[in-house]
């Protein structure tokens, strides 16, 4: 059953997820061809720097969109899905609330690394033109340093503890998102603006929370006095973004059970469909 | 055998007062068409959705074939609620699909040969098809189940009179001898002809639950007669 509906859960998402994917690739794309191929470091003037900027605020406007599109169709096909007249459906399949709960899970947070991944595509294809790689080339070395990725710490590490972070994060966001929309269903009227009211007390509620852990683990007297003391650059970046990766990380886990079960529990106890 | 429905002291409140079913208590045998029959507002949905586990109770339970609501009955009973509840960007020949893969007593020749019936065509998208004919398409799917229990919500109100004598066949011609159905609506005078039982729901209470036989006995009147004659403003 439970690969039964996350066929369908897909499905659900494919269509509009696709197009707006489709339409990211294709302006970067445009923007490598027309714009980022076309530009030598040597002849920099006025009007190639401001066409530059704006021509880069568009394509950042674009991954935005693209970013908070995706998360608004996963959330308005959840909501529908469950809690509009075609919960009516949904809700009389022969399938456990918590089936529904992990195959929406599962189809979101797969469609959200992809998001995640196309995005950084995008960039990738913006962003290295043949100038800026032979540049990265004959400076290789002197980047790495500078960004502390050094000894230990490979970019095939950095890789990795990224693409973890990726899958977390995309969990993560999911869950969010849905424990928002649940949570606006225990108000009795107007649920669609009680589930964006959740989102932001959760959004602060774990802000809050990861503050207060961050400056009792320490983090902040660890990392970022160093900068200002010395008065110079001096910390290591990889390191203090490995050592971010690892409390948010740790922190997105944490939060997610716990919305994940507060979800799960809405599902099954609480929702009367209006 | 277990009635395949029965309610023991069932009651849903809405906001801090309001009753929309108060203490309901019957059972419903097996193999009969049961209409449920009140006016507006008399609790009809209400009691059709905590069947079918879309609401929860406030007290009392709803037990189908002797159990509560859930994976299981869901399994035996089909539901065909008062709104369309399918996703109206899919096709209907995907639908098909969707409730085979879901229902395992879905017969899906059932389905076709009924939307070919009614000249409905099964590559077309739902959208693209008015009100009418999207309540036919989803009563299609309801009673293209082998269910035990058929709980329909008003699965005549918004379709014309030519369509509504072939649903009407079709329910009498789908359901098996051991399968109850339950349907409600206010339009009594077409279907009289069809039901065995009648409940009549009024302010969430039951005001008669009897055999159609017995009405016509005891009261030597129609159904739709008495119920003008009990629910008179």
């Amino acid at each position: 059953m439970l690969g039964k509906l996350i066929k369908y859960d897909m499905k659900a998402l494919n269509r509009f997820l696709i197009i707006i994917h489709g339409f990211l690739i294709l302006s970067a794309l445009a923007g490598r061809f027309f714009l980022t191929n076309r530009i030598q470091f040597t002849e920099f003037n006025d009007t190639t720097t401001l066409m530059l900027s704006l021509a880069f605020m568009l394509y950042f406007l674009i991954v935005a969109g693209v970013v908070f599109g995706t998360e608004m169709i996963i959330a308005v096909k959840f909501y529908k899905n469950l809690f509009s007249s075609e919960g009516y459906l949904t809700r009389t399949l022969p399938v456990t609330p918590g089936q529904h709960l992990l195959s929406k899970t599962i189809a979101a947070t797969i469609w959200c690394i992809i998001d995640i991944a196309l995005v950084l595509l995008s960039m990738w294809i913006v962003i290295m033109t043949p100038s800026v790689t032979d540049a990265y080339n004959t400076n290789k070395a002197e980047v790495l340093k500078q960004l502390g990725i050094t000894g230990n710490t490979t970019p095939a590490l950095l890789i990795a503890a990224i693409i973890l972070l990726v899958i977390i994060g995309a969990v993560s966001s999911v869950i969010m998102i849905y424990a928002s929309i649940a949570m606006g269903q225990l108000f009795s009227n107007h649920r669609i603006l009680g589930a964006v009211v959740s989102y932001f007390i959760i959004t602060t509620v774990i802000s809050i929370f990861s503050l207060l852990v961050m400056t009792l683990t320490g983090f902040f007297a660890d990392y970022l006095p160093i900068a200002t003391q010395n008065g110079t650059l001096d910390f290591n970046f990889a390191e203090y973004m490995i050592y971010l990766c690892k409390i948010t990380a740790a922190l997105s886990i944490v939060t997610s059970v716990i919305l994940y079960i507060f979800t799960y529990y809405i599902l099954r106890k609480k929702t009367n469909l209006q | 055998m277990n009635p395949i429905l029965e309610c023991q002291g069932l009651s849903k409140r809405y906001g801090s007062s309001f009753y929309a079913l108060n203490n309901l208590s019957l059972s419903i045998g097996r193999g009969q068409i049961v209409g449920l029959l009140g006016p507006n507002g008399s609790g009809k949905t209400t009691f059709i959705k905590l069947i079918n586990d879309i609401l929860v109770p406030t007290s009392g339970k709803v037990l189908i074939d002797g159990k509560e609501p859930g994976v299981e009955t869901k399994k035996i009973v089909s539901y065909l609620p008062d709104r369309i509840h399918l996703d109206d960007s899919m096709k209907i020949k995907d639908m098909i699909a969707f409730f085979s893969d879901f229902y395992s007593d879905f017969v899906t020749d059932r389905a076709y040969k009924m939307l070919t019936d009614l000249e409905i065509d099964v590559n077309k998208r739902l959208k693209t098809f008015s009100k009418g004919t999207k309540e036919k398409v989803q009563l299609v799917l309801a009673m293209s189940r082998d269910a035990q229990l058929y709980v329909l919500d008003e699965p005549i109100g918004g379709v014309d009179p030519a369509a509504r004598d072939y649903i009407l066949q079709t329910i009498l011609g789908n359901y098996n001898e051991n399968a109850t159905v339950i349907l409600s609506t206010h339009l009594i005078h077409d279907i009289e002809n069809i039901l065995d039982r009648v409940i009549f729901i009024r302010q969430g209470q039951l005001a008669l639950n009897a055999t159609v036989d017995e009405i016509r006995m005891d009261h030597g009147k129609s159904v739709d007669a008495l119920f003008r004659e009990v629910f008179r403003c």
